[in-house]
């Protein structure tokens, strides 16, 4: 046998291997890093246009509690996107993971934003019920169904110390065919008031009138001081809904509407009987009524009111209510012009009356009426803005609820250059408004 | 010196080391004789780590396990241990990329002795063939201790013969050898020591020459009286 | 750290072939799909002249509308891919227990510890992941160097290339728009690999027992995981659950890591 040579220091050959080895994950890691971070870093960007909301007239504070919300439509699919007087955020990226969907899928409406960012821990939690607050207080009420009762939660924040307290009480039954809802909330003074409608579905012809509760609260002392029931002088047979509250003025009004099917009524037995079926839309008609929270008077109100009452909704500021009558599409709210009537509670005469037309604004459609503190908000689409004929854009308009008389007026501008700026607006669809606050 | 104390394994509900102690010299040829599913080649790989024992300490040279042990010990185990696809000259190259204690040189001259070409590729190779080659790899490198899994098993004559050959060059000579076999005719005659281990324990630990001199015993006759009984 | 990296360049080189080749096929049938709708959508529209009705022109067929028309044909080049790579992220630890020279034993013998082997086992895995990916968006480029050879020009209309990609329902998921989209998606991928590795070190040291324990394994995270999402439901902000969610991932990738390097220093059985 061969002599086997032992003990020699292992040989370092650099071969054409050694240079090679690394080949394949060299050109692999460059390939991934170049590709991935050329497209990361720059071609991954769909470099969305960015809109925001300028003050052509009037007072910009105003402009900055108004969010748009709409989208945009200069790509492949529609981009979701909010507009305000800062600028634009697109609210598709949002949607990020789709395993993770649903955390990032709660999109708060402007009002609860503002409140949340305000009073961050009060707000955890709180997503179904109503608000209401002045200067000292922000109260949070939520109806709850619990074993076939209505539990109502009352939540009280003192805006000052940041301290909150938590209180509830049973609000009456809450069975199976029974809808049971905060209508209307109001502070008043030291007092809280919770207006509880409660009206049961109608299976076989029966309809039992709805039940109308005011729970008053003293905040201070922490405790449900009356129990109120509303009764209204109709004949049963009804449904009920309330005016829309728009201000955080304290008002001591709310408005009720009942409203029937023209013809039916009610026997004795409770049985109401139907008219004979027909071709046309049942007519349907109401009957308003004032509810003082002060004092629990209940009063009739003499309104006008047209048929149906879908092309107008109605609003309560302080002693005065103003109804909101659009001319064209009322379920989406648009048209081409709004009719508003504002009534004094207290001496229940017609105040003022006017129109404000789209055209008066340079547009093509008014829509999505807003109102708040006594002024109304709303969009203009396809308007001309001023100073730039030919650019199509959507417009924002503030007026005095009890005149009609503008005080704000805004237009939705592209940032960029101004030679794409027609393009990129008319892709542009914003036919929400929402305020914050 | 590797030692080993009190090593107990289990085994699919089966104890298969029940207490085993023994230790295995530098410059010694230590054989670990016991019939089939011993515990023998378990023992092997808790040495080199390839197996947790469930009890027990394992030393070597006095320390416990270390990453650098490897270099201190070959394992041969009962294959090649590199992919089938490599070619044997690219399972040298792996060796000599991880192991500061691989000799170049040695692993060339082993080649030839054992008549292995380099382009083969190792999937191709017959048993016998494998078998010297995991022996090149093991014994290439220079370590202190040798372990060997079965090295002769299933190998054809000649090769035997070869790989007998080197346990008795200079290759071992300073070197600690931990082997285990069936094939003891093969090799008694190079053993130190055998350590005999039946139902999980040690049942003898003998120095063979002492042996054969005072009681005229070869190790087959111990292995006999143990095992037979 | 060199062991580790020439642990991971091994670990490249053996699987070379495979990739290359999954790389030509997905080109080969991403190309094909973008050619057979081309000439579909052009014989719709009457590519000989006069077959076409005079005056009558079509929309144009952009290159974003090509993909998104192709969704099929797009699916069928990646999904052989990426089941591959799933496949591999078993194969690359089993291949070295298979045959009659199970390499493993070499492998777990190797001075300098078993700790760069399984980084380098990791690191492979996410490479071949990103060098598709990166070849599919190389894959892009070619596909529209094609679809400016292909397209008739009366056909042809401009798009851009944030829209082509957002057009494939794959690339959605593959190669979002948004880098934060990607983290996350990728992120989970990440975590998958991790606990699939700490399933099969279960197995290689525990065998029968390691796949159950692997299973209850597995199933733990995921519950932890839904339970972090489901935080979403109480009372916390988005923005919190998105924190509680990130700490449990972190959690758990740290956990999945040193489960697995425990076991392979310490439990493995060759």
């Amino acid at each position: 046998m061969a002599e086997l040579n032992a003990d020699h220091p292992q040989n370092i050959r650099v071969t054409r291997w050694e240079r090679f080895r690394y080949a394949w994950v060299g050109a692999l890691a460059l390939l991934s890093v170049v590709a991935l971070g050329v497209y990361y870093g720059y071609a991954s960007d769909e470099r969305l246009p960015s809109f925001h909301l300028e003050t052509v007239e009037g007072d910009s504070s105003i402009g900055s509690e108004i969010r748009l919300d709409g989208s945009y439509g200069g790509r492949k699919g529609n981009r979701s996107m909010q507009v305000d007087a800062e600028g634009t955020r697109y609210t598709d990226a949002n949607r990020v993971g789709r395993l993770f969907i649903l955390p990032f899928s709660k999109t708060y409406t402007a009002s609860t934003e503002a409140l949340i960012k305000a009073h961050r821990e009060f707000m955890r939690g709180k997503e179904y019920g109503t608000f209401e607050q002045n200067e000292d207080k922000l109260i949070y009420a939520e109806l709850v169904h619990k074993e076939g009762r209505a539990i109502l939660k009352l939540s009280v924040l003192n805006k000052k110390t940041e301290k909150s307290e938590n209180y509830s009480w049973q609000a009456g039954s809450w069975k199976q065919r029974e809808q049971v809802y905060i209508a209307d909330m109001q502070i008043e003074g030291e007092l809280a008031h919770l207006l509880i409608i409660r009206s049961t579905a109608t299976l076989s012809n029966e309809s039992i009138a709805p039940q109308l509760f005011d729970y008053v609260f003293e905040l201070s002392a922490g405790k449900l001081v009356d129990t109120r029931e509303i009764r209204l002088p109709v004949q049963a047979g009804y449904d009920v809904s309330v005016a829309n509250r728009g201000t955080n003025a304290d008002s001591v009004h709310a408005v009720i509407f009942t409203s029937r099917v023209k013809g039916t009524s009610t026997a004795a037995g409770g049985a109401s009987s139907q008219p004979a079926a027909s071709t046309e839309a049942p007519i349907i008609e109401y009957k308003p009524f004032i509810y003082n929270y002060r004092d629990g008077s209940v009063k009739s109100l003499d309104l006008a009111i047209p048929d149906n009452m879908t092309h107008t909704n109605y609003y309560v500021d302080g002693d005065k209510l103003y109804g909101v009558t659009v001319d064209g599409n009322p379920v989406s709210w648009r048209g081409e012009s709004f009719n508003i009537v504002e009534t004094d509670l207290l001496t229940q005469a017609q105040t003022a009356a006017y129109t404000l037309n789209a055209s008066d604004y340079g547009g093509e459609e008014i829509l999505a009426p807003r109102f708040k503190d006594g002024k109304f908000y709303f969009i203009v689409s396809g308007a001309q803005a001023k100073e730039s004929i030919g650019r199509a854009s959507t417009k924002v308009v503030v007026v005095e609820a009890g005149t009609g008389k503008a005080v704000y007026e805004g237009q939705v501008a592209y940032e960029g250059p101004s030679n794409e700026a027609a393009s990129e607006l008319s892709q542009t669809v914003l036919l929400n408004l929402e305020l914050r606050s | 010196m590797i030692r080993i104390e009190n090593a107990h394994k289990r085994y699919r509900w089966r104890k298969v080391l029940d207490g085993v102690t023994f230790s295995a010299e530098k410059g010694q040829i230590t054989c670990l004789v016991g019939m089939n599913g011993a515990g023998k080649s378990t023992l092997l790989k808790a040495i080199m780590g390839l197996t947790p024992l469930s009890k027990g300490t394992i030393r070597i040279d006095g320390v416990g396990s270390k990453r650098e042990l490897y270099e201190k010990i070959s394992f041969i185990p009962d294959h090649a241990a590199m992919p089938g696809g490599f070619r044997l000259e690219e399972g040298l190259r792996f060796m000599a990329d991880y192991y500061k204690s691989w000799n170049e040189s040695r692993a060339q001259e082993l080649m030839t002795f054992f008549r292995l070409n380099p382009r083969d590729r190792l999937g191709n190779l017959s048993k016998g063939t494998a078998a010297k080659y995991a022996l090149v790899l093991g014994l290439a490198a220079d370590t202190e201790f040798v372990l060997m899994d079965e090295p002769f098993s299933g190998i054809d004559v000649f090769s035997r013969e070869m790989i007998g050959d080197v346990f008795s060059s200079r290759l071992i000579e300073d070197r600690g050898v931990l082997v285990t076999t069936h094939e003891i005719d093969e090799v008694e005659h190079l053993l130190d020591r055998a350590v005999l281990l039946k139902d999980g324990k040690v049942a003898r630990d003998i120095d063979c020459e002492q042996v054969r001199d005072e009681q005229g015993k070869s190790v087959l006759d111990v292995m006999r009286e143990v095992y037979r009984a | 750290m060199s062991h580790y990296f020439k642990l991971l360049a091994m670990e490249v080189r053996r699987f070379r072939y495979l990739l290359a080749g999954m790389m030509l096929y997905s080109l080969v049938v991403e190309c094909v799909a973008v050619a057979i709708d081309i000439h579909n959508y052009a014989n719709r529209y009457g590519v000989k002249e006069g077959t076409r009705e005079p005056g009558v022109l079509p929309q144009p067929y952009s290159f974003a509308d090509v993909i998104g028309n192709t969704q099929r044909g797009f699916a069928l080049g990646i999904f052989i891919p990426v089941a591959a790579l799933v496949a591999y992220v078993l194969v690359i630890w089993y291949r070295d227990w298979s045959g009659r020279h199970p390499f493993a034993f070499r492998q777990l013998m190797i001075p300098g510890g078993r700790i760069p082997l399984y980084f380098a086992k990791l690191t492979a895995i996410f490479l071949f992941v990103f060098s598709m990916l990166a070849w599919q968006l190389v894959a892009m480029a070619i596909l529209k160097l094609e679809y400016a050879m292909v397209t008739p020009e009366w056909l042809e209309g401009p798009s851009r290339f944030t829209d082509a990609m957002y057009a494939s329902e794959i690339f959605k998921l593959l190669l979002p728009l948004h880098f934060s989209q990607f983290l996350i998606n990728y992120g989970m991928g990440f975590l998958g690999v991790l606990l699939m590795f700490a399933g099969i070190l279960l197995e290689r040291s525990y065998r029968i027992r390691g796949i159950v324990l692997a299973a209850l394994y597995l199933a733990l995270n995921i519950t932890l995981l839904v339970l972090a999402w489901m935080t979403n439901e109480l009372s916390f902000y988005p923005s919190e659950t998105v924190a509680v969610c990130l700490t449990i991932f972190g959690l758990e990738v740290a956990g999945a890591i040193w489960l697995s390097l425990m076991l392979i220093t310490r439990k493995i059985s060759a």
